[in-house]
């Protein structure tokens, strides 16, 4: 029965369901190590979702539909950020209203623009393409985890070691870390903190842009109305659970992908479908509390 | 190792009696000028809002004045329409104060959404099975004490994660919404479901809940009940107890610095449980108004995110409960404004969404006036 659940299609379903939590987790990461609380990720991922698929679709390239919407989604992370630095909002009320905005803004457009309210989903949406590496062709069990795997897969574990050597190894890694832990400090020796949570959060979006990519253009191709599903929020709290550090909120990430890919496998057997649902949120509850971390205060 | 002369400065004795009485002078004190400017910054935001919207409204090629004058009349415009508003703006008051009630002691519960299901079950059980054992005048009663009673019971648990194992209550109350609104549309379709008119299952659906139960209607065509005067009694109480009661100062003093509560002798624990829970309960007994209300069941999926709407208004009344409750009466009018500006002019009512989303992130910028330039001074930095 067990051998039944862990597999390699579970390795492969984790990756599936990691990958658009792991761009954003970073994201979140670096915003967390410039001292920003930043929940608005969950709207951004949303409105990445949908600008991915739409103006892929609308543009029949691939290329331009992902970059568009990487502008677009640093564009919107920079409204919050010029909202909570420059007018002094509160962290998390302004991301709220990030979210609810996404929320607002995407259904509005399903509905009016594209006369499909619930979704959109179209047989000539660009299809990212599926790589299979040679290498690890003829390992047996490596080969059927990463079959099928597209591009984007591959990239995150690209970025993620790009973030990782840019946060931990570089010196404007540093400066961001400065700013996040102690701004007055960091102003002293000449860093500028407002400069660098702007710069974080340019980061952020576009880190949050390539995971809702992934989300809505990664195993599926169609976005529908709310289809984060607080995933935004999981990534956060993997961050946080990490404490901004890159190779945990990875680990981390994984770990609630492996959870959250069980809990879809879990179906087979006699659990009502609700509870099943809930175990995202769960593990991710969980995690708050083993972590018992005071990151606000 | 040296030591710096400045940490060898000895600490000043601080009077810390006379302190509190600053501080209590300070809170209480009738303040118009302030109260002005917390107005015009909530006006601020929906003007902001309003004009972004415009904007929207123009790239997509449809009128702003005439999508705003529809909406206006949908909200305000008649009779029907203000009824209709009012019924809207009736569960977000008491969402709304459960926010009052959970930000002024500075705790950022968010879980409303959660307990507004949790509390809309135990109103619609309470109406539906004590049948044959009470009277209306109290069988009403006691189904409302049982939505508050669920609804503070689910918030029990972010509250005390926050308060004994430090959980930060921001993203548990967030997920705990959806296993909540996961968990009350399991328990109806195992137990309570309304299976006998064979009626879909795509619906968490209870009985009807008995006639000796449902709140009497002031108007029934537009299912406004009396929710919305319990809301308002609610607000007046919530006015007295930051006005006059002890509970009341203490929470605005560990609202207004956590420490500085704690030397005066707050006990800083008990205030985060009790005031996570007590904003669970207010939210719980909304989701009862509701089911034992209008609906007269529960019905899963019932609310249009009122928990989060209640944010949105507690922000704008500036946490004061009759702020909120003019607040909410506004988001009412925005709601159903929305929904005949649809039927009007075309226009999705999610535009409204959008213009509830973009008052949030405005409405706590402190800076905003000093950015427009108003000649006001901006509230002092916290």
């Amino acid at each position: 029965m067990l051998s039944s659940i862990l597999n390699a299609d579970l390795l492969a379903a984790m990756l599936r369901v990691a990958t658009p939590l792991l761009f954003v987790a970073l994201g979140a990461a670096i915003t967390l190590k410039a001292g920003i609380f930043n929940i608005a990720i969950e709207g951004l991922m949303l409105i990445a979702a949908f600008l991915a698929v739409v103006l892929s679709t609308y543009f029949h390239s691939l290329l331009i539909g992902m970059l568009l919407t990487i502008l677009i989604t640093v564009i919107v992370a920079l409204i919050y950020g010029f909202v909570i630095i420059k007018l002094k909002a509160d962290h998390i009320i302004a991301g709220l209203g990030i979210n609810l905005f996404a929320a607002g803004i995407t259904s509005w457009l399903l509905q009016s623009v594209l006369d499909s309210p619930g979704g959109f989903s179209s047989p000539t949406t660009p299809e990212v393409p599926v790589v299979t590496l040679p290498i690890f062709s003829n390992i047996p069990f490596i080969s059927s985890i990463l079959q099928g795997q597209n591009i984007i897969t591959y990239s995150s574990w690209i970025i993620a070691v790009v973030v990782f050597l840019f946060v931990h190894r570089s010196k404007y890694g540093l400066r961001l870390r400065a700013t996040g832990e102690h701004p007055v400090a960091a102003t002293t020796v000449g860093i500028s903190p407002v400069r660098w949570q702007y710069i974080s959060l340019i980061l952020c979006g576009v880190l949050c842009a390539l995971g809702g990519i992934a989300l809505s253009m990664g195993s599926i191709h169609l976005f529908t109305k709310g289809m984060t599903a607080g995933r935004g929020f999981i990534s956060f709290a993997a961050a946080s659970f990490a404490v901004g550090n890159i190779p945990a909120t990875v680990v981390i990430t994984y770990l609630f992908a492996l959870f959250s890919s069980l809990s879809i496998r879990l179906g087979g057997f006699e659990i009502p479908t609700r509870f099943i649902q809930m175990i995202p949120y769960l593990v991710t509850l969980a995690a708050l509390v083993i972590s018992r971390r005071r990151i606000r205060l | 190792m040296l030591k710096t002369p400045l940490s060898s400065k000895p600490a000043s004795p601080v009077n810390f009696q006379a302190l509190l009485v600053a501080f209590r002078d300070y809170v209480r004190r009738p303040n118009i000028r302030g109260s002005l400017l917390s107005l015009l910054q909530s006006l601020a935001a929906i003007l902001i809002a309003l004009v972004v919207g415009a904007g929207l409204l123009l790239l997509i090629g449809a009128n702003p004045i005439e999508a705003y004058v529809a909406l206006f009349k949908g909200a305000f415009g008649s009779w029907p329409a203000i009824a209709r508003t009012l019924r809207t703006a009736s569960p977000v008051i008491f969402t709304g104060m459960a926010v009052v009630v959970a930000f002024r002691a500075g705790f950022i519960y968010l879980g409303m959404e959660g307990s507004l299901y949790f509390g809309a079950l135990g109103g619609a059980l309470f109406g539906i099975y004590l049948t044959p054992f009470f009277p209306s005048f109290l069988h009403i009663p006691l189904s409302l004490l049982a939505g508050f009673l669920v609804g503070g019971l689910w918030a029990l648990i972010p509250a005390i994660l926050r308060a004994h194992l430090k959980v930060d209550e921001v993203v548990s109350t967030l997920m705990l919404n959806y296993i909540g609104i996961l968990l009350v549309d399991h328990l109806v379709y195992t137990y309570f479901q309304d299976v006998r008119d064979g009626s879909s299952a795509e619906r968490a659906f209870t009985l009807a809940v008995s006639e000796t139960a449902r709140l009497p209607y002031i108007s029934e065509k537009y299912g406004l009940t009396i929710s919305i005067i319990l809301g308002l009694v609610l607000a007046l109480f919530f006015v007295w107890v930051y006005a006059r009661s002890v509970w009341g100062f203490e929470a605005d003093m560990t609202g207004f610095n956590r420490k500085f509560a704690h030397y005066g002798g707050v006990n800083i624990v008990k205030m985060a449980v009790m005031s996570m829970v007590l904003a669970g309960a207010i939210s719980g007994l909304g989701g009862a108004t509701e089911s034992i209300g209008s609906y007269g069941r529960y019905i899963g999926g019932f609310s249009s995110d009122f928990g989060f709407s209640g944010v949105t208004v507690a922000l704008m009344g500036r946490l004061h409960p009759i702020g909120t409750v003019f607040a909410a009466i506004f988001f009412g009018g925005l709601s159903s404004g929305g929904a005949s500006m649809e039927l009007m002019v075309n226009v999705p009512r999610d535009l409204v969404v959008v213009i509830q989303g973009l008052i949030l992130l405005v409405v706590t910028a402190s800076s905003l006036f000093t950015m427009l330039k108003l000649g006001a001074k901006a509230r002092p930095e916290e």
